[in-house]
């Protein structure tokens, strides 16, 4: 019969190693919980405000076609031989289309 | 921010439904046969005592873990105290354990062990490993608690039973 | 323009507000738990203070398997009627899971090398956890290595659902073969005093693990959302007519 006691001494190193990794990971991963989502909320952000911007630039071009659209239904067919191309008819604003 | 996500075509409903039943198949087949013991059995962590015995001559030689319960009264202690014998038991076959290295803090009489390394031919199973089990009892320590022999075998129960079977 | 860089909504989605009250409660009773836990529970008459770890390794392991569960019910439910949400939950629980896993090894490791004399073996719970870990660990590899959205979401909806054949496995381990690790706690394996921090931590875990969830989930539709989104600049709008139809109607 030996001198084993059977009971564990010097053990509170061992609680608070698992303790205290169990914190630092789950406090790890609420921070970065808490910063994809701020950059993903910026990213779509960045889109939308992109989107809306592009959607703005796209309404107003339409407005300035229907202007030359009505325009160019009243007019003579002379109009035609105006040496305005294509592309400049298309990115032309509405107080252009207005001038004409 | 609470756009709807856009609308993407899945594919056809009725394929994803063979996949969830075919991924179910596979899982519910390996789960079975895990389950039925077919593969269980091929996985023992250890052998007990009765098992080392029925195996006798086979035992010999190969890496093998054998668990039990170490015998009150069984413990020497080598004077270097680099080694120790004592005997694990299932309560149907004894086996003498020759364990090299200082046990762990939790080793005592009565308490389920797990010893790996090899049977030799004198019948003392030789171990380089020794690991102690603790049962799933819990118990605050009493006020002036002096170590109680029966106190401790309560909470070995779960692995001197098992073994028997 | 500025304040493009700033988060867009001032007020959070409902989904975030749960999450974070379930994260909140969780962390109150945890807090409690881990106090009680520590400082007031008295030791184990053999394991001495070690015994307090399992306030800890006990809830984060019954979690594992609860997320690892929510993953599998996502799944299932994806392939049955395959909408974005599922997806969203299931990347949610996978990514937590193999978390509380790799927590609940390394909690156990640190529990079984005063008790058990070893930090780890190769015994029925620790390898079929091991096997656990890495399967879902694979899981969430292969979502990562997938760009497309639909086939990610579809091939990970199937691994998971194979890969929860071990989760069961897990739990009846101690029950099937005998093992090194303990069997599960019954009624009578804490007395009183050693029961009272883990009726505290044990819905705390469960509370903060399902507030991760659903703020990973609501991360993972805001990705999608943006993913999913059609360039703007190579999509033209719709309703503004373009250039050719106009001069086409003339």
């Amino acid at each position: 019969m030996g001198t084993f006691t059977g009971r564990i001494v010097g053990d509170w190193a061992f609680v608070w190693g698992a303790y205290g990794f169990s914190v630092v990971v789950l406090a790890f991963y609420a921070l970065s919980l808490f910063f994809r989502g701020r950059a993903e909320a910026r990213a779509s952000a960045v889109a939308e405000e992109a989107h809306r911007l592009e959607q703005e630039a796209a309404a107003a071009t339409a407005q300035a076609m229907t202007d030359r659209t009505d325009r160019s239904d009243r007019t003579d067919r002379t109009d035609r031989s105006d040496p305005a191309t294509p592309a400049e008819s298309a990115s032309a604003t509405p107080a252009k289309a207005e001038d004409a | 921010m609470t756009d709807p996500i856009p609308a993407r075509s899945f594919g056809s409903a009725k394929k994803s439904r063979w996949f969830a039943v075919g991924a179910l198949v596979v899982a519910g087949g390996a789960f079975a046969l895990i389950a039925s013991g077919r593969i269980g059995n091929n996985l023992v962590y250890y052998w007990g005592p009765t098992q080392m015995e029925k195996a006798g001559q086979k035992a010999i030689g190969a890496t093998i873990r054998l668990g039990g319960q170490v015998v009150p009264g069984s413990i020497h202690q080598d004077p270097s105290g680099r080694s120790l014998t004592f005997e694990v038991t299932d309560r149907h076959a004894t086996v003498e354990v020759h364990s090299s290295g200082i046990p762990p803090q939790m080793f005592r009489a009565g308490i389920g062990v797990v010893v790996e390394g090899t049977m030799t031919k004198s019948g003392v199973f030789e171990s380089n490993r020794l690991m102690v089990s603790h049962g799933s009892q819990y118990r605050p320590p009493k006020a002036g608690q002096t170590v109680d022999v029966q106190d401790q075998m309560k909470t070995t129960t779960g692995l001197a039973g098992e073994k028997i079977r | 323009m500025p304040e493009i860089l700033s988060p867009a909504s001032p007020s959070k989605s409902r989904a975030t507000q749960i999450g974070l009250v379930l994260a909140g409660l969780g962390v109150v009773l945890l807090a409690i738990g881990v106090y009680l836990g520590l400082f007031v529970s008295p030791p184990d008459a053999h394991m001495g203070n070690v015994v307090r770890i399992l306030y800890v390794h006990v809830p984060t392991a019954v979690s594992t398997l609860g997320t690892f569960t929510v993953a599998f019910v996502a799944a299932l439910g994806f392939l049955w009627r395959p909408s974005w949400k599922f997806d969203g939950v299931l990347e949610a629980s996978l990514e937590v899971g193999v978390l509380l896993a790799l927590m609940t090894c390394a909690q156990g490791s640190i529990w079984a090398r005063p008790t058990w004399g070893v930090w780890w073996d190769w015994d029925p719970r620790l390898t079929t956890t091991a096997v656990m870990l890495f399967s879902f660990g694979g899981v969430l590899a292969l979502r990562y290595f997938v760009d497309d959205p639909v086939r990610r979401a579809m091939w990970s909806a199937v691994a998971t659902i194979v890969a929860y054949a071990d989760v069961p496995v897990v739990h009846f381990s101690v029950r099937w073969w005998s093992s090194l690790h303990q069997k599960q706690l019954t009624g009578t394996s804490l007395p009183g005093p050693l029961k009272t921090p883990l009726m505290l931590t044990f819905p705390g875990m469960l509370l903060l693990v399902s507030g991760f969830v659903v703020l990973r989930a609501k991360l993972a539709m805001r990705r999608r959302a943006t993913e999913l989104a059609p360039p703007p600049a190579a999509e033209p709008n719709p309703v503004a007519p373009t250039p050719e139809a106009v001069e086409g109607g003339r």
